[in-house]
């Protein structure tokens, strides 16, 4: 999947992210669509500040990108930014975005998903995001599932700290948490606790004494009958044994 | 020391009769002088008693003024309202002003309830006899014989006492006497009395609970316990919560007015800390369902505890619990003024209603005075039969050969 | 201002990074010993400080600060301290947080705002940067705002005095029992929404075995911010208790009174 964004040869759709806010994932995010495909880039921030974002980006050209701060004034308390949580519609971002002539080649980036349908109504988000689907290249940004919200493609894949690490891994299941290293307890001891596999076949083999096995009950009930239980005991000098009393030592 | 040093209950100590006003004259406050107060010793805080002695001393010496202790009632509401009534008496005797709100019975009725004060037990010891009584002639007459060993060890006190007194004793078999109540300046709130109006869902408060703070607010304005009046103002607050307050957070799981409650004690809470008042609010918490509502409910109140009766529970005839008639948890210690609050040292706490205490005791073990003996002491008996005078009469009787 | 969290956290009140967002939640415990460190800690360091005291009265911080060794009234009197007492003001959220917002923003970028504004000779003294300190954003919830407007009003406190004005803040949010209590619409969910937010938190609970007089509860210190050369989110775990005039903070097992 990530490949494909950076070769440039996919056909564009949504990309949903889960996870917990990093602000390198977004940069990561932009910086693919940014330097290996030539096209306009429009974040729309909630969830980070504009600084944030750009101290981020100090290498990469962003001539190419446009911030839309929804960050400090989201909800238009204050009258200071121009896009407020209201502005999420079909209509507005639209306009907003055919700034460039050539629809396809534009990229729009939320951050994050979560914060709009804090504010919007569900099925708004999705018909409008769906809507825009036909015209442009998306990447979404949803950090926490508050509610659930279900997109026809949805991409989830985990990102590690290394960012060569995740181009490689191209598993979409977000359950792939890297190979848990397993202890092995019986690694360093100072006896055996291994069986070699002549010590295991012979070990199989073994018949116990009283297992319940075919064998095993064969023998007996051919041979059942063959002695009555006894018990043999003999009192040495130190044993006190009362005739009368047999019973002496119980608590009866 | 091993030696009864308090002469609580020694006849010889007792004065024939005693008012607040010489009672007040033992503590050490200097700021005020309001009948039936305190400082604080542990942050100079004004405390007033709570009427249960040992209740007063779980709570650090007293309940602060200005503080709300909130009391999770138990199945029958018996003993909840029993603290209440000694919170009520309490005010009756040092002449505190009193505040009952009720949906319930008539607040008159909760007054007439009261218990009667034992008046001339209020003795305090008076610092002069107190080391004639621990001399050495009486001493050595109390005195055990044990092991040198154990000799010096600390006594072991499961009831909850300070080495003080503060407060009174009742009698709950008797009422108080009609005079003695009636002295007292007493305001009643009666929620039937108050015509209500519908209130509309969406608002946050429900219309009987801001009847009940206006006029709290205006007993308050009126008799001058935010400013200058020198008394205190004692606010009982009868099963807050119920549905015949008109909430709903006893019936359902998602009540309507889920934060009705909890605003109205944001509001107490924000009347009382500029007053000379304390209040005792008891809530019907086994009726509410939702859990994260009562651990808010607690925690806008300043002390909250909770009583367990053993009443038609299945620890009625538990042997552990024979000697209580119930648990008592505590869920919130009061943070007033100081970093850390005073945490009792024990969480395991059970009650039981004598005739002239409630009190509050540390959970123990009972001692085994039970018939069955074990193995060891039978085996030797036989042996011992001629010298039986050493061994208690009760396991010669179960001898059966 | 207790010397050994102040390591924990490595801050000190001449060197402290800037731009935090501090939550500290409670669960089974009372954590409002934090907000006196902070509240002491800001105050020392000379920053502005804003504090919205929703649970308790002005006496009640006054009475505890002495005992930390810092004076509230002086402080207000000085123009430091701007303190919102919630039990005097009669609050009425359910009409949005919007005022109370605005209040922390004009208390925030008042004239003695953030350094820069230089008029060392005589003029009233100069504050550092903007700190907000809200104990506890509960009772928001007890007075019937909705999370998310709780996480809206929040949201607009970070924006502003974090990123705009380079300071700091730090906000208690009481818990009530047990995480998975499913009881969704409440404190859970608003903690959920403000550790996403935040860069530190600090959660701190009561002992899982339940009371101990020499151990308080313990507290969980988790980073999510990012480091100038690595992201990673660091977790330590105390052990506290709180005394008369401050709080000793131990690895588990460590107590003094066992040792």
């Amino acid at each position: 999947m990530l490949l494909e964004i950076l070769q440039g040869n996919d056909s564009g759709g949504f990309l949903l992210i889960k996870g917990i806010r990093h602000v390198w994932v977004h940069l990561f995010i932009i910086t693919c669509a940014l330097l290996f495909r030539d096209e306009d880039v429009h974040v729309i921030l909630f969830e980070v500040s504009e600084q944030e974002l750009k101290d981020g980006l100090k290498e990469i050209p962003s001539q190419k990108l446009h911030i839309h701060n929804a960050y400090e004034d989201p909800l238009g308390w204050t009258n200071s930014t121009s896009f407020t949580a209201q502005h999420f519609s079909l209509n507005y971002l639209t306009q907003m975005l055919k700034l460039n002539p050539q629809p396809k080649a534009t990229t729009l980036v939320i951050d994050s998903l979560s914060w709009i349908l804090r504010h919007v109504s569900t099925t708004n988000v999705c018909s409008t995001l769906h809507q825009l689907k036909k015209e442009l290249f998306w990447v979404c940004f949803m950090p926490i599932c508050i509610r659930e919200c279900i997109f026809q493609q949805e991409h989830s894949f985990r990102i590690d700290e290394d960012l060569t690490i995740t181009v490689l891994n191209k598993t979409p299941n977000i359950e792939s948490v890297p190979e848990e290293h397993q202890m092995d307890p019986t690694a360093n001891l100072t006896f055996n606790l291994r069986l070699s596999d002549k010590e295991r076949e012979a070990k199989e083999k073994l018949l116990l004494p009283f297992m319940f096995s075919k064998d095993n009950t064969e023998k007996l009930l051919l041979h059942s009958g063959s002695g009555s239980g006894r018990i043999l005991y003999e009192p040495d000098a130190s044993d006190d044994y009362d005739q009368e009393d047999p019973d002496d030592d119980l608590d009866v | 020391m091993a030696a009864p040093v308090s002469g609580v209950g020694n006849p010889g100590v007792r004065s024939s009769s005693l008012n607040s006003t010489s009672f007040q004259k033992k503590t050490r406050s200097k700021l005020l002088s309001i009948p039936g107060t305190r400082p604080s010793v542990q942050n100079g805080q004004l405390l007033v008693s709570t009427g249960v002695t040992s209740l007063d001393f779980l709570l650090g010496g007293g309940l602060a003024v200005g503080a709300v202790l909130l009391i999770e009632e138990d199945y029958y509401d018996s003993y909840s309202r029993m603290i209440l009534k000694y919170f009520l008496a309490e005010g009756v005797v040092c002449q505190h002003e009193l505040f009952v709100a009720s949906a319930q019975d008539s607040p008159n009725d909760i007054l007439q309830e009261l218990p009667s004060p034992i008046m001339d037990d209020v003795a305090i010891p008076k610092p002069v006899e107190q080391p004639r009584l621990s001399s050495e002639p009486q001493d050595s007459l109390d005195t055990m014989k044990i092991a040198w060993r154990y000799q010096n060890l600390p006594k072991v006190q499961s009831t909850l006492t300070s080495s003080s007194r503060f407060g009174h004793y009742y009698d709950v078999s008797k009422t108080m006497e009609a005079e003695i109540r009636q002295a007292a300046k007493c305001h009643c709130f009666n929620l039937p009395d108050h015509p209500q109006q519908t209130t509309p869902s969406y608002s946050p408060t429900l219309e009987s609970y801001s009847a009940l703070l206006k006029s709290l607010q205006e007993v308050i304005q009126k008799e001058g316990f935010a400013g200058k009046s020198r008394n205190i103002l004692r606010i009982g607050l009868h099963s807050l919560g119920s549905s015949l307050w008109g909430d709903d957070l006893c019936c359902c799981d998602n009540p309507k007015h889920t934060h009705a409650l909890t605003t109205f004690l944001y509001g107490l809470r924000a009347l009382l800390r500029s007053s000379l008042a304390v209040a005792v609010v008891t809530v019907p918490s086994h009726l509410i369902q939702n859990r994260a509502l009562m651990g808010r409910i607690a925690k806008l109140s300043d002390t909250a505890i909770a009583l367990e009766s053993f009443k038609g529970s299945e620890r009625e005839t538990n042997p552990l619990y024979k000697d209580y008639h119930g648990l008592l948890h505590v869920r919130q210690v009061p943070h007033l003024n100081c970093l850390a609050s005073q945490f009792p040292d024990h969480k395991d706490l059970a009650f039981k209603l004598k005739r002239k205490q409630f009190s509050i005791e540390r959970l123990h073990l009972p001692p085994d005075l039970s018939e069955t003996v074990s193995r060891v002491s039978r085996g030797e008996v036989p042996g011992a039969t001629g010298a039986a005078s050493a061994c208690g009469s009760s396991t010669n009787k179960h001898l059966d050969f | 201002m207790f010397a050994e969290l102040n390591s924990i956290l490595n801050t000190f009140p001449d060197k402290f990074s800037q731009e935090e967002f501090i939550i500290i939640s409670e669960r089974r415990c009372d954590a409002s010993f934090l907000i006196h460190h902070f509240l002491s800690f800001y105050l020392r360091a000379r920053c502005k400080v804003c504090f919205l005291g929703l649970v308790q009265s002005f006496s009640h911080y006054n009475a505890v600060s002495q005992r930390l060794g810092v004076n509230l009234v002086q402080a207000k009197e000085k123009g430091q301290l701007v303190f919102l007492e919630g039990l005097q003001e009669s609050l009425d959220p359910t009409k949005g947080l919007q005022d109370l917002f605005q209040f922390v923003r004009s208390s925030c970028s008042g004239p003695s705002g953030p350094l820069g504004c230089t008029d060392r000779s005589g003029g009233p003294e100069e504050w550092g940067p903007p700190v907000l300190l809200v104990d506890d954003l509960g009772v928001l919830l007890s007075l019937g705002v909705s999370v998310g407007t709780v996480l809206d009003f929040s949201h607009y406190c970070r924006a502003t005095v974090c990123s705009r004005l380079q300071g700091n803040v730090v906000m208690l949010l009481h818990c009530d029992e047990e995480e998975d209590d499913g009881d969704d619409e409440g404190a859970e969910q608003l903690l959920k929404g403000l550790t996403h937010q935040c860069s530190l938190t600090l959660h701190v609970q009561g002992l899982p075995t339940g009371y101990c007089r020499d151990i308080h509860g313990q507290m969980e210190v988790c980073w999510r911010r990012q480091q100038a050369d690595e992201q990673h989110t660091l977790n330590k775990l105390f052990q506290y208790k709180v005394h008369d005039k401050g709080a000793s903070f131990f690895a588990r097992g460590t107590s003094s009174a066992f040792l």
